[in-house]
């Protein structure tokens, strides 16, 4: 009989509100220095499904909710042949909830948000290339064995945090109401989503940021709100400019979990005029140090749990439920002006370093979304969005360059 | 590798103007390098069928309406005419919406049809002919029609047990029907109810464990 688990609770949101407007689907590559093989990257996906059996789940629906069930489907390489981002979760069709392909030098993993969060999916992906260098290069490591470095039994791979620290929290708390400032102009097309990426330095990054005495974060923090407010009249700066923040719950509740786990801040800012960059820099700082904290981050966790606890929506069917959540979810949108996920370093073993160039990922966004991560040197921010206008991209980059940094930009443009 | 004096960037992939300030660039095509293949729009060739489909059925009404107002003004016979149309269209359109999951669809089409059914009982003089034949025939073929296509598609039990289950809980209905007095003719209703009642049990049976997990399943709250 096949296993099957529930749909952990920032999850639940995704396929009742997936669609060609924002498919939820987000894709992590890692760049070789050499072209890949697909024959080879097939061998290395068999074993690395085998190591992480939870990928091999389809998404079915129930009388009240979506759940997710063990399959025995074979996850196949193909050579890239969808448009970044478009959708993978097809309605009553069985399939897996991603896709690995590959394009000249790229190995690309593309997952529904369902099935995982960024961290989870970044650690498939760290497996997937493992096992391809591996395969590759049968001397690369040192002690010959490729050493898992996800200790954790399947067990706690499958842990729903949410369910695991919701008793934890106490004290109620309400959100309070904001209209953010909304990006508006031509969009793209349905499921199309542009992609604009940087490739720069960490070490001239970092120096920057800590000359203001910042994190990178922070910092970049405040260059994504400055873009944005150089695009917006006198008008709408009667708006905030919010930008929503993923956050990876397990580093303030431990869990082993590879299924979703985040939260998320928003971080505001109100325009009048004439700010510094310095101006908002300062008060970006000061908005990181009073919510990144355990109580700020519990308190959303707390808020999304209650709705699903609430008796009400659990015995409502779920066609009905898809509804009612899909229109929360374009409430919730109006906070937020645009997302900045930023993914962190990936840190592999070091024999593997000769071999890879750069780690990077993007998002499927009814907006505008910015995601970053590094590996060694190599920072890259990549921008997905769902407007035709580069204007907000351009004010970003040439921020950073108009500091002295270099940064190598690669796209992928709608006529 | 391509260069925007204005932005101050390098560009890697190729592009004729830059792809953030759509200024003027320098450098060569030599080194610059896509990391996106390029890909063409799909054309999905069930998109045009059904836009043909349905331009025949709308067609169909409207001429059957022009020749029954042109030839035979006194009698009203195009409204049967289009209200047919309009049923083939639903099942069609049914068919198409679920055709990735042909036991699901089986369940659609086994509602949809009883309920015109219905309608053109109710609308042709009440005969209760819906209820004496259709509603149990329909039972009977969709169970049949769903234990062939799980054995030709070698469908697991976590794909065709809850379908099994609905399609025989369906099945049970004639026999309410027939206790409550609606059904004139008793044979169909009693045949189909007898038959999907011994499914149902030989499901809980033989496969008790499936059942009940696959029930837990589909109904945790
Ligand atoms: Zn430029």
């Amino acid at each position: 009989m096949a296993k099957w688990r529930r749909l952990e609770n920032a999850a639940k949101i995704f396929p009742a509100t997936s669609g060609k407007r924002d498919s939820r689907v987000f894709r992590f590559s890692c760049e070789l220095k050499e072209t890949v093989k697909g024959e080879v990257l097939q061998e290395a996906l068999d074993r690395a499904i085998k190591e992480m059996p939870l990928f091999q789940s389809v998404l079915r629906r129930g009388i009240f909710w979506f759940y997710l069930e063990n399959s025995d489907i074979r996850p196949i390489v193909v050579e890239e042949n969808r448009l970044p981002c478009s959708s993978i979760y097809i309605r009553d069709k069985r399939t897996l909830l991603f896709e690995v392909s590959y394009f000249k030098k790229r190995i690309n993993f593309e997952v529904f948000h369902a099935l995982t969060d960024g961290t989870g999916a970044m650690l498939f992906l760290k497996c997937l290339v493992s096992h391809y260098l591996t395969l590759c290069y049968p001397n690369v490591l040192k002690d010959k064995r490729l050493v898992s470095y996800y200790d954790a039994t399947e067990e706690e791979k499958e842990d729903d945090g949410f369910q695991k620290y919701y008793q934890m929290i106490k004290g109620k708390k309400k959100l309070e109401k904001i209209h953010a400032y909304q990006l508006t102009g031509v969009k793209n097309g349905e499921e199309k989503f542009q992609i604009i990426e940087g490739v720069l330095s960490v070490k001239s990054l970092l120096e920057k940021a800590r000359e203001q005495n910042v994190t990178m974060t922070v910092y970049l923090t405040a260059v994504f709100l400055c873009a944005i407010h150089k695009e917006m009249s006198k008008r709408q700066e009667r708006k905030p400019v919010v930008l929503m923040i993923p956050v990876n719950l397990r580093k303030y509740f431990p869990s082993e979990s590879c299924r979703n786990f985040f939260g998320w801040i928003d971080v505001g800012y109100r325009f009048h005029g004439e700010d510094s960059f310095e101006d908002v820099l300062k008060e970006v700082k000061e908005f990181f140090k009073k919510e990144l904290t355990k109580e700020g981050l519990s308190m959303r966790m707390n808020d999304l749990i209650s709705l699903e606890e609430n008796p009400f929506l659990r015995v409502t069917p779920l066609g009905i439920k898809n509804i009612f959540m899909a229109a929360a979810n374009r409430i919730s949108e109006r906070r937020e002006t645009a997302v900045f996920s930023n993914m962190g370093a990936v840190n592999l073993p070091e024999e593997f370093a000769p071999y890879i160039r750069l780690f990077d990922v993007f998002i499927s966004t009814p907006k505008i979304e910015l995601c970053m991560c590094s590996y060694h040197d190599n920072l890259v921010l990549s921008f997905s969005s769902c407007l035709k206008s580069t204007n907000i991209e351009r004010n970003f980059f040439r921020h950073l360059t108009g500091l002295g940094i270099e940064v190598e930009i690669s796209t992928k443009l709608y006529e | 590798m391509k260069y925007c004096e204005k932005c101050k960037v390098k560009i890697r992939t190729n592009h004729e103007k830059c792809p953030l300030c759509q200024g003027v660039i320098q450098g060569e095509k030599e080194g610059t390098e896509e990391i996106f293949p390029e890909i063409k729009e799909k054309n999905y060739p069930g998109v045009l069928f059904f836009q043909c489909f349905t331009f025949v059925c709308i067609a169909v009404g409207v001429v059957s309406a022009m020749i029954n107002y042109i030839f035979t003004p006194s009698l009203q016979w195009c409204f049967y005419a289009i209200a047919g149309v309009i049923c083939i269209w639903v099942c069609t359109a049914v068919g198409l919406l679920k055709r990735r999951n042909l036991l699901k669809n089986a369940i659609w089409q086994e509602i949809v049809i009883a309920f015109i059914s219905f309608g053109w009982d109710a609308f042709t003089g009440w005969h209760k002919w819906s209820f004496d034949y259709v509603l149990p025939c329909i039972g009977i073929v969709t169970v049949l029609f769903m234990i062939v296509i799980s054995m030709i598609q070698k469908l697991k039990p976590q794909e065709y047990m809850i379908y099994f289950m609905i399609a025989g809980g369906l099945g049970l209905l004639p026999i309410v029907f027939l206790w409550i007095g609606i059904v004139k003719v008793e044979y169909p209703s009693i045949l189909c109810s007898g038959f999907c009642f011994l499914f149902l049990i030989g499901l809980l049976l033989f496969r008790y464990h499936i059942v009940m997990t696959e029930l837990h399943k589909k109904f945790h709250i």
